[in-house]
């Protein structure tokens, strides 16, 4: 167990970089953003009607104290869809050069010289990518919604708005929080079987494990594609066609947790009539519901076959 | 006196390649073993067989355990320096010793800064940022504070300079060897370890050719000066080898006794190098 804990924080030293520095930087530019876009706004309304949107924004909160609600779950939720989806990114790379950069470096006989079994080695990288790196994200998403609130404040105080009754008051940041790391969970799991699959190419890879990883789902493809045009078979096609609806439904729901994408997407081209779509909660029950739908069972034997083989070929295969 | 490592017949081939041809060897408890052998003798092949990181045919057993199915457990036991560059280069110091203290239960971490702080590597710097020398070591530092029985080292003083090998063996045998442990080491320096050994392999394209304790080999083995007078005599005696320095003739003969050899001219004892030089050239004309 000792050991294991061990391999967990080696992960996290090696890849600190994309673990936290990543996060930090989007939280970083957001808030700059935020500042650029109120000193921009500010500048453009000041010949005008000096700080309209803020007395605006005033007026309309002092009405329904709801928009403003609205207004950060938007906000928010847009953040953490950002956070989810790079999120992705990063344990993406991560996982590929997890089992093959120590062998192109040679420290894997470092490695191999500790009592530490291959077994615990290639499950620490699982628990790396759907424990640790998002931990690290939720850990910066909370610092970085905290910080965005703070700035709100500011603005909102330099206006002579009260931000404790007008923001604080109305904005769910705990509920956020935890739909974003319940987010990360249901994340996990429907990138499970693509984890799997980087592992497997990872541990299998001489050299360029990005292009196994890529490549033969690509030639599969391909190579059905083209049996399918010469058959001339529509249920080939078809088959073709469910494949490619299951694997864009697991890349979806791994680069962003949410269900009712399109919904939401219709509710902002409307202009917002929907405003339960935002609601933390709802985010989460939406979440919780699609994925015990039941084929997800198919994602989980496809990770485990692959790990298992990542494990096997770690084991047996890669000594140098 | 028990036994470390026993292999009997230990066959491997790569493909086309026979790496190894029915090793056969023991080592001792206690013991300093040379395993010399010329670039792609097999050295290498059997070390990692004998570490668990490859497979192999034939019977071998480490402390006991089948290196290749036990790996893991054998490691609490066993510690190896692979070669001076394969620590990571991105993990700074203080996580490579806090890692082994986690992951090794026989690691002492205050041994290891000890023996740091007799070197100008600080707990701050990362591995990428120290010099081959430097690297080697920390490794060494890491190795030397783990409790192990035997101790592997391939080729450990690869690409330092001659005042860091010499140190790496100094610390080696002071710090470290305590009779209680064993210790195989490979390395083409043969001159500079040889005052260290106490038993020497030799190996040639996956043969042993020669194991042999470091007595055995001096009381069997000898060089001898022989000047130009006795030269023909010398001759039918059959040496190994011989070259000429100096107007000297420089004979090695394999011989039970010194006696005869001392007739000739004046003996002394060979050096391992010249002995491997002598029995690897002597194989090839065989």
């Amino acid at each position: 167990m000792n050991a294991f804990k061990a391999l967990l924080m080696r992960e996290y030293w090696e890849h600190r970089g994309a673990f936290l520095k990543t996060p930090i930087i989007i939280g970083i530019i957001t808030a700059v953003m935020m500042i650029l876009a109120y000193l921009l706004v500010e500048n453009v309304n000041v010949k005008l009607t000096g700080g309209e949107g803020i007395e605006h924004l005033k007026q309309i909160t002092e009405q329904t104290n709801t928009d403003i609600t609205y207004i950060t779950n938007i906000f928010f939720t847009g953040l953490e869809g950002l956070f989810h989806f790079v999120l992705f990114i990063v344990v993406f790379f991560f996982l590929l050069g997890s089992l093959f950069d120590d062998r192109k470096d040679l420290s894997i006989l470092f490695w191999k010289s500790l009592p530490v079994s291959d077994l615990s080695t290639v499950l620490s990288k699982v628990a790396a990518a759907m424990v640790v790196a998002p931990l690290c994200f939720w850990v910066i998403l909370m610092a970085s919604e905290l910080v965005c609130m703070i700035l709100f404040s500011f603005f909102l105080l330099f206006n002579g708005v009260n931000p404790f009754t007008l923001l604080w008051a109305n904005a769910d940041l705990l509920s956020h929080w935890a739909a974003f790391g319940m987010g990360c969970l249901i994340q996990a799991i429907w990138a499970l079987p693509v984890y799997g699959w980087l592992l497997l190419c990872s541990a299998w890879a001489k050299r360029r494990p990005f292009i196994w990883a890529v490549g033969v789902p690509a030639m599969v493809f391909m190579v059905r594609g083209w049996m399918a045009a010469f058959t001339f078979s529509g249920q080939a096609f078809m088959n073709l066609k469910d494949i490619m609806m299951a694997l864009s439904t697991v890349f979806l729901n791994a680069l962003a947790p949410y269900e009712s994408r399109a919904d939401l997407l219709q509710s902002i081209r409307l202009g917002g009539g929907n405003n339960g779509l935002f609601d933390p909660s709802d985010i989460m029950s939406s979440m919780y519901h699609n994925v015990f739908s039941g084929k997800i069972i198919y994602g989980f034997v496809f990770a485990a076959i692959c790990i298992s083989l990542a494990i096997f070929i770690r084991r047996y295969r890669n000594t140098t | 006196m028990s036994t470390i490592l026993s292999a009997s017949n230990v066959n491997k081939r790569f493909k086309k390649f026979q790496a190894l041809k029915n090793v056969n060897l023991n080592v001792d408890k206690g013991k300093i073993v040379g395993l010399i052998g010329p670039n792609g003798a097999g050295k290498t092949t059997l070390l990692k067989a004998v570490l668990g990181l490859d497979s192999c045919d034939g019977e071998l057993k480490v402390l006991g355990m089948d290196p290749f199915r036990q790996r893991a457990n054998l490691m609490k036991e066993i510690c190896f320096i692979a070669d001076v560059a394969v620590l990571p280069k991105w993990i700074k110091v203080s996580e490579a010793l806090k890692f082994t203290a986690m992951a090794h239960p026989n690691f002492s971490i205050d041994k290891a800064k000890e023996f740091l702080s007799h070197t100008k590597v600080k707990m701050t710097h990362k591995v990428k940022e120290l010099s081959k020398g430097m690297t080697a070591q920390l490794h060494l530092a890491i190795v030397m504070s783990i409790d192990a029985k035997l101790l592997v080292l391939d080729e450990p003083t690869l690409g330092l300079d001659i005042l860091f090998r010499k140190e790496f063996y100094d610390n080696l045998l002071n710090d470290y060897f305590d009779h209680e442990r064993t210790i195989i080491i490979t390395t083409h320096q043969v001159e500079e370890i040889e005052h260290i050994l106490t038993d020497v392999v030799f190996i040639r394209e996956g043969e042993i050719v020669l194991d042999a304790n470091m007595e055995e080999l001096t009381s069997q083995y000898f060089e001898v000066m022989v000047p130009a007078d006795n030269y023909h005599e010398a001759l039918a005696a059959k040496p190994l080898t011989e070259r000429k320095v100096f107007g000297k003739h420089i004979m090695l003969f394999h011989s039970d006794s010194r006696d005869y050899l001392e007739t000739l001219g004046e003996v002394q004892r060979p050096s391992v190098s010249d002995l491997f030089v002598a029995l690897m050239q002597e194989e090839e004309t065989a």
